[in-house]
């Protein structure tokens, strides 16, 4: 690494625009955050029903596999053929009984383990793969699995803590609040590139100023304004943390600082008619290290994963899901308020469009510095008024970065 | 009416409905849809194929096709583009009904998106599958479905399709 990236002397109330831009920096945080002792989100059981049922999902940038094998537990592999380097895998999800990888077929069954290899023996007794080849040592590559209330992490880590400890107490009973235990089931999927580096993304759910800044929906809607009931709640290394607001409802009476309140009113309000389903609060935004966003704003409730795609674009991975066997009406809910969020969100799209800006500004001036002046230290709030899980979440990545 | 009449009539529906959208006039929008309950939804194909309900854009009757109308107009944050639809293939599927149930249509679009100093570049392209109706003297949308092909988009997808 160039002897210039290191990091200002304000420690975390700055931030380098380097590490939004550098490909060395991008090149470590694979292989020590996404490559090291993280827990990182792959998806839903409910996506993984049956025996032999899969899908692809990715470890930062890593394409991998996730699979209920023949026992029916949870596997996760690299996708990649232990043979030539080949994706055995193809399809994004489906039911398999074994994996044939194209190139030579070689064969792996559903724990992974290398079971077929044409022309082992080769032809007519000539050729054939050499007498100290042992299929044992070829399996897939494996990850640690852990599995919470429906919710499947992996890990390149054997010793990563479970992912209670990792999460820490209130983390978790913010996970256990939208993830109960109860079946869930997907509704939809929504994907898209965001053209900043996947750290502006993660760090956009942890900013809690600009919500009542930029969103002038949320705004006008009274759905999320800087003078709500709200907490901050930072995770035990600082990695995790979760922004908990309670929506009035409300226009605002005295706009102050706000966003300018625009002059409309929705004609039909069924796009945010909320239905109450948890207490603290009308919203909980988590933030898991590394890139796990877990969404629950009114009714909507979404997986959104923010897979690193090269150190100036990220892909937001969203999976929106409800419960099994609920209400008709409920469900009907989460799907109009839908409306707000992905790609074509009446919300999400001012957060894309920002952190486009937010990057080419960065990349214009890589040794200038973000400042993260709001509030102080790296703890709990009651409050909308810091930035003090941005900042936890920088001692972390600090830390695990060596920078 | 004479088939190629009507054919005629909803390829004309097709060209100044993206003509509105690609001058950036949002506003107009709404007004391609029929009074009575319209239908429009935007997802992609593979939320389609999965049998999931999820849509990109939903807007379920006049009302909520003007709230996004506005709502981009005046609320939404983002940069200045120039947007170009390219609508081809449009083909009846049926004849009859034109001044009832409607008649259904489907068709192929691509969506290019020029901005800033970068050159146009595909935004997303996919088929509709559309109801038409007649009401007064014009055709209009009773229904529209938008499935995009791509599972990742490329960029936000501001304005409809």
């Amino acid at each position: 690494m160039q002897s210039t990236l290191t990091w200002p002397v304000e420690g975390s109330r700055r931030a380098p625009a380097w590490i939004y831009t550098d490909p060395s920096i991008y090149a470590r945080e694979q292989e020590r955050i996404f490559g090291g002792r993280s827990w990182n989100y792959v998806g839903l059981t409910a996506e993984i029903p049956q025996s032999g049922d899969f899908l692809q999902s990715y470890v930062g940038e890593t394409p991998v596999v996730v699979v209920r094998d023949r026992e029916s537990r949870i596997r996760v592999f690299v996708n990649r053929c232990t043979h030539r380097g080949s994706q055995f895998c193809l399809e994004p999800h489906g039911n398999a009984r074994a994996f044939t990888c194209p190139y030579h077929q070689w064969t792996f069954d559903l724990e992974g383990a290398l079971t077929g290899i044409p022309f082992r023996r080769g032809i007519r007794g000539k050729g054939g793969m050499s007498e100290c080849f042992d299929p044992l040592r070829h399996g897939l590559e494996k990850l640690a699995v852990a599995e919470r209330n429906g919710v499947i992490f992996a890990s390149y880590a054997k010793d990563v803590e479970p992912i209670e400890d990792y999460l820490g107490p209130a983390i978790l009973s913010y996970f256990d609040r939208v993830c109960d235990g109860r079946s869930l089931q997907v509704i939809g999927r929504m994907r898209h590139r965001v053209h900043a580096n996947w750290k502006l993304q993660v760090e956009n759910l942890k900013d809690t100023t600009h919500a009542a800044l930029l969103h002038a929906f949320y705004v006008k809607f009274g759905i999320w304004r800087s003078d709500q009931n709200t907490e901050v709640k930072v995770g035990p290394q600082g990695g995790s943390s979760v922004l908990v607001s309670t929506a009035s409802f409300r226009p605002v009476a005295d706009a102050g600082d706000e966003a300018a309140t625009p002059d409309f009113d929705l004609e039909d309000k069924r796009l945010i008619a909320y239905q109450r389903e948890f207490e603290r609060g009308t919203g909980a935004i988590l933030t898991i290290w590394p890139n796990l966003i877990i969404l629950q704003q009114l009714n909507l409730l979404a997986m959104r994963h923010v897979r690193p795609d090269g150190p100036n674009a990220c892909i937001k991975s969203w999976t929106f899901f409800g419960y099994k066997d609920e209400a008709v009406d409920l469900r009907k809910k989460r799907l109009m308020q839908a409306n707000l969020l992905g790609p074509a969100g009446l919300v999400t799209i001012d957060d894309n469009e920002v952190l486009a800006c937010a990057q080419a500004g960065a990349a214009a001036s890589p040794f200038a510095n973000a400042v993260l002046e709001a509030g102080v230290g790296s703890g709990d709030a009651d409050h909308l008024m810091t930035e003090s899980a941005v900042r936890a979440f920088y001692d972390y990545y600090r830390a695990v970065m060596e920078l | 009416m004479e088939r190629r009449e009507l054919v005629a009539d909803v390829e004309l529906l097709y060209t100044t409905y993206a003509e509105a959208l690609d001058d950036g006039d949002v506003a107009r929008w709404p007004s391609f849809f029929a009074d009575d309950g319209p239908f429009y939804r935007i997802t992609t194909r593979d939320n389609l194929e999965q049998g999931m309900e999820l849509c990109l854009a939903l807007c379920e009757g006049q009302a909520m096709l003007r709230d996004r109308a506005i709502a981009l107009q005046k609320t939404v944050m983002y940069r200045r583009r120039f947007q170009r639809r390219i609508t081809n293939g449009v083909r009846l599927l049926t004849f009859d009904g034109l001044e009832g149930e409607g008649v259904k249509a489907r068709a192929t679009f691509a969506v290019f998106e020029a901005m800033g100093d970068e050159p146009s570049k595909l935004l997303v392209c996919g088929r509709s599958s559309d109801v038409i109706v007649r009401q007064g003297s014009e055709l209009k949308f009773k229904d529209r479905l938008c499935v995009v092909d791509c599972r990742v988009i490329p960029d936000s997808l501001i304005f409809p399709i």
